[in-house]
């Protein structure tokens, strides 16, 4: 227990309706909430930042208990010191951004290196004499990333860092936020209700339907396992595919995924030997037997591990695990005259061009 | 019309008259303050109450708030008694009773004003405020404050026009002395009483008109700057 | 955001269309004549006087005779009323000033000098300032005196009541003179204790039984408290008017309005 960095145990009624009913525990790293809008990740930031008030159960960061209804205990959220980035970014409108950044700012920064340094980190440098309304979405949320962070938390709580923004943006705050995790040391839990951003940051993840904890563990396979319960009524899978030891080859790139080779198509950075892959389920094919000629450059070998039929649709999913594990979306007749089931070894077809390469 | 020029004792009563006003303002304007928030803010047992009793000077005849000003300032008054036989302190008939009476009746239209603004203001960024580890006295006075000052400008210059045409609560606790607590609207009803008065009072009602029309036009100015700045996006 | 500035504007704005609404509003006065039955009177009394005059009205109806409604207000409002056209028949005035502003309006059909009255010196039941006679309100132990404003001539008279006993110079001087808007006011500080003395007619004071009259000034000392009787050019086409008028000279009228601590000056 006292290896936990956060360990959450609480019940909350919102008004008649929803209730959220909860224990998870987190370790120390980046942490991830996910699960659908309305399942109650947000519930449970407000939670841990002593915005709400539980109606049973405890919260303890640490060594610190933060909230407990047994024994009245109530540390206000002004004394939690934690930092919390909120979905609308709510900078003060008021105050210049050099302001809003040293508004929680909790020890002194006498030469203002402190500052200096999120500054250069987020790049908002020429923003600080600026009002948080001539800022665009991006910017503002990079103010808000830097003004939790300087408040020194000892988590640092973010809501959806990621929705709304473009590719670009997306990837430069992913990146904003792993570094500042990699220099700065702290402690982040997120709240997301997308696969891509949890496969790429959260070392943990605690999938939340309905106000219960319905799984946690490792990122990866707790999704996998997830994706698999929420398919019915969610958009789906999105495959996210690691592939390593990227490299020029000719007029393109290329890299490995679990020891197979994989076709990149698009620019990739330079100096990135890791890069992630997505591309969704109906754009992948599943052959049994030998591959011949054909266009689609990437064959990955692999095994079904799980085989749902989506009730009503006359579609099924399949996941193959090929070293990673892929979704693959096929027609209920497909999956029949294939005669697809958990076992088979398939190939699993990719064109380059359907692939995203996101960094 | 006898002149334009106005007579020493006229511009007496305009000094006082503004002298009251601002005191007025600036003494009731924090407590308003900080009543507007609570009523914005808090949910409580017996809110109604506390409510109907803060918007009486509004409805009651300001004689009746006056005479009740008067029952409690007085020199007999449940707390005009000790202040004057413990602290020496004298209330009724100074222009200190003038200030008092004048705030007391625009009271609660400041507190309106300064309520409105904050119910129309998001808590969220309080919250914000708080997760950055500010406490909640810092939060109201850097955030929420800042945030409400339209309703701070509304509620003083609402404040303060209204302190300028104070009378009958006035005339009750602050009698009418020439150049203590004659302001110009009991000098306006004294010189009334006599026949040629309503010629003489020319000059003052005109004044007054134009003191109560520059206040609120002062306090909207000031809430078009402070609108453009800040705040907002610029453009 | 938008929200409460909107409001605010809002609010300024409606300030703003009523106090216009206010400042020309108070230009016109209603004009409209209620309709009057034959043998109904209307008679616009100075406030001091409206208890008699409702005393006298209710003999008049027990005997039948025409009915008076009354209107009791300052004398300076009822005046500014009657030269602003309102339907008044008689009128009972505690200033003679305002009756002769009346007079050269041409609204006064007839005027006699009815009632006058004492000014009195009033100090509250436990006199603590120890007031018996006008010169200890020069005392260290006075700290305000109430007398009624300047412009209404109870303040007008103990302002030269306290002249002739050369107390005037001394005590305006001293900033403990707290001028009242009206009679009643000025005697309301006396009840309440707020001032140490106050200066007042005596019909007021033998109506506040909470307050000591201490002394009656000289009627030498300042002109003499008269309360002219009017009747107006509206009410001379009244013939329950002219009634009311004989009958509040009458000889009975006289003795009530004696009762009440007024004198009834000799008929002309």
């Amino acid at each position: 227990m006292s290896t936990d960095l956060l360990s959450f145990d609480c019940r909350f009624q919102y008004g008649q309706g929803f209730t959220l009913e909860s224990a998870f525990a987190l370790p120390p790293g980046i942490s991830v909430l996910f699960g659908p809008s309305g399942s109650g990740k947000s519930t449970c930031l407000s939670l841990i930042a002593g915005l709400l008030r539980p109606d049973a159960g405890a919260i303890r960061l640490c060594d610190t208990t933060l909230v407990d209804r047994g024994s009245g205990l109530w540390v206000p959220p002004h004394r939690r010191r934690l930092g919390m980035v909120f979905q609308d970014h709510l900078l003060f409108p008021h105050q210049t951004i050099r302001r809003n950044l040293g508004y929680g700012m909790a020890s002194r920064d006498d030469n203002g290196t402190r500052l200096a340094q999120v500054v250069e980190m987020l790049d908002l440098g020429g923003l600080l004499d600026r009002y948080p309304g001539q800022l665009s979405g991006g910017e503002q949320r990079r103010v808000a990333l830097g003004r939790a962070m300087l408040s020194e938390p000892q988590l640092l709580l973010m809501d959806e860092p990621l929705t709304g923004l473009d590719e670009a943006m997306r990837d430069r705050i992913l990146h904003h936020l792993h570094q500042a995790h990699e220099r700065l040391g702290v402690p982040m839990l997120l709240v997301s209700h997308d696969q891509v951003v949890v496969r790429r940051m959260a070392g943990h993840v605690v999938v939340l339907e309905e106000g219960r904890v319905v799984d946690q563990g490792p990122a990866h396979e707790t999704l996998d396992r997830a994706t698999t319960r929420t398919m019915a009524s969610h958009p789906g899978p999105i495959n996210l595919l690691r592939v390593e030891e990227v490299r020029r080859s000719g007029d393109h790139h290329e890299g490995v995924i679990a020891g197979q080779r994989f076709h990149l198509a698009g620019p990739i950075a330079p100096d990135s030997t890791t890069v992630y892959v997505r591309c969704l389920p109906r754009d992948v094919a599943l052959l049994i037997g030998e591959v011949s000629r054909i266009s689609m450059r990437n064959h990955l070998v692999g095994t079904i591990r799980d085989l749902i039929h989506i009730p009503g649709d006359h579609r099924a999913l399949v996941a193959v695990d090929v070293g990673q594990l892929i979704w693959v979306e096929v027609t209920d007749s497909a999956c029949r005259e294939l005669g697809l089931a958990i076992g088979v070894r398939v190939t699993c077809l990719i064109k380059a061009l359907a692939t995203d390469v996101v960094g | 019309m006898t002149g334009w020029w106005l007579t020493p004792p006229e511009w007496q009563a305009i000094r006082l008259s503004l002298l009251v006003a601002f005191w007025a303002v600036v003494i009731f304007l924090p407590p308003a303050t900080v009543l507007g928030w609570w009523l914005a803010r808090r949910d409580f047992w017996g809110k109604t109450a506390v409510d109907t009793v803060l918007n009486l000077p509004l409805v009651l005849p300001p004689v009746v708030t006056g005479y009740l000003l008067l029952v409690m300032l007085g020199r007999q008054g449940v707390i005009g008694r000790p202040l004057d036989q413990w602290l020496g302190v004298e209330i009724v008939f100074t222009w200190r009773a003038a200030a008092l009476a004048s705030g007391v009746i625009a009271f609660p239209l400041m507190v309106r004003a300064i309520r409105v603004a904050m119910l129309g203001l998001d808590t969220r960024l309080e919250q914000a405020a708080l997760t950055l580890g500010a406490h909640p006295v810092r939060v109201f006075f850097t955030i929420t404050l800042p945030l409400a000052r339209h309703g701070l400008i509304a509620g003083g210059v609402l404040g303060f026009a209204r302190s300028i045409g104070e009378f009958g609560a006035t005339i009750m606790i602050a009698g009418s002395i020439p150049g203590e607590t004659r302001t110009m609207p009991l000098y306006i009803f004294g010189i009334m009483e006599s026949p040629n008065g309503i010629a003489r009072a020319q000059g003052m009602v005109i004044v007054s008109i134009l003191i109560a029309a520059g206040a609120l036009i002062v306090g909207q100015v000031i809430e078009n700057r402070s609108h453009r700045q800040a705040g907002g996006p610029k453009r | 955001m938008n929200h409460d500035s909107h409001t605010t504007h809002h609010a300024l704005r409606q300030m703003l269309v009523i106090s216009a609404v206010l400042v020309l509003g108070s230009g016109c006065v209603a004009s409209e004549d209620p309709g009057r039955e034959s043998g109904e009177v209307l008679v616009l009394a100075a406030a001091s006087t409206q208890d008699v005059l409702q005393r006298l009205a209710d003999l008049l109806r027990e005997r039948g005779g025409p009915v008076m409604t009354i209107s009791a207000a300052g004398s300076n409002a009822l005046a500014q009323q009657i030269l602003a056209g309102a339907p008044g028949d008689i009128y009972l005035s505690a200033d003679p000033l305002w009756v002769q502003e009346i007079a050269n309006a041409g609204h006064a059909a007839e005027t006699v000098p009815l009632l006058g009255n004492d000014l009195v010196l009033v100090v509250p039941a436990e006199n603590r300032a120890d007031v018996r006679e006008p010169g200890d309100l020069l005392s260290d132990r006075v700290r305000h005196v109430a007398l009624a404003g300047e412009e209404v001539p109870a303040g007008r008279y103990a302002e030269q009541a306290l002249r002739a006993l050369g107390l005037w110079d001394t005590l305006s001087g001293s900033g403990r003179v707290v001028r009242g808007q009206n009679v009643r006011l000025t005697l309301a500080y006396v009840e309440r204790g707020e001032v140490d003395a106050g200066i007042v007619y005596a019909t007021d004071a033998a109506a506040a039984p909470s307050v000591r009259v201490v002394h009656t000034f000289q009627r030498e000392d300042y002109p003499p408290v008269v309360y002219p009787l009017v009747l107006t050019t509206r009410g001379r086409d009244n013939p329950a008017a002219a009634a009311v008028f004989a009958f509040l000279q009458s000889p009975e009228a006289r003795a009530i309005f004696a009762e009440h601590g007024f004198h009834p000056l000799a008929a002309p």
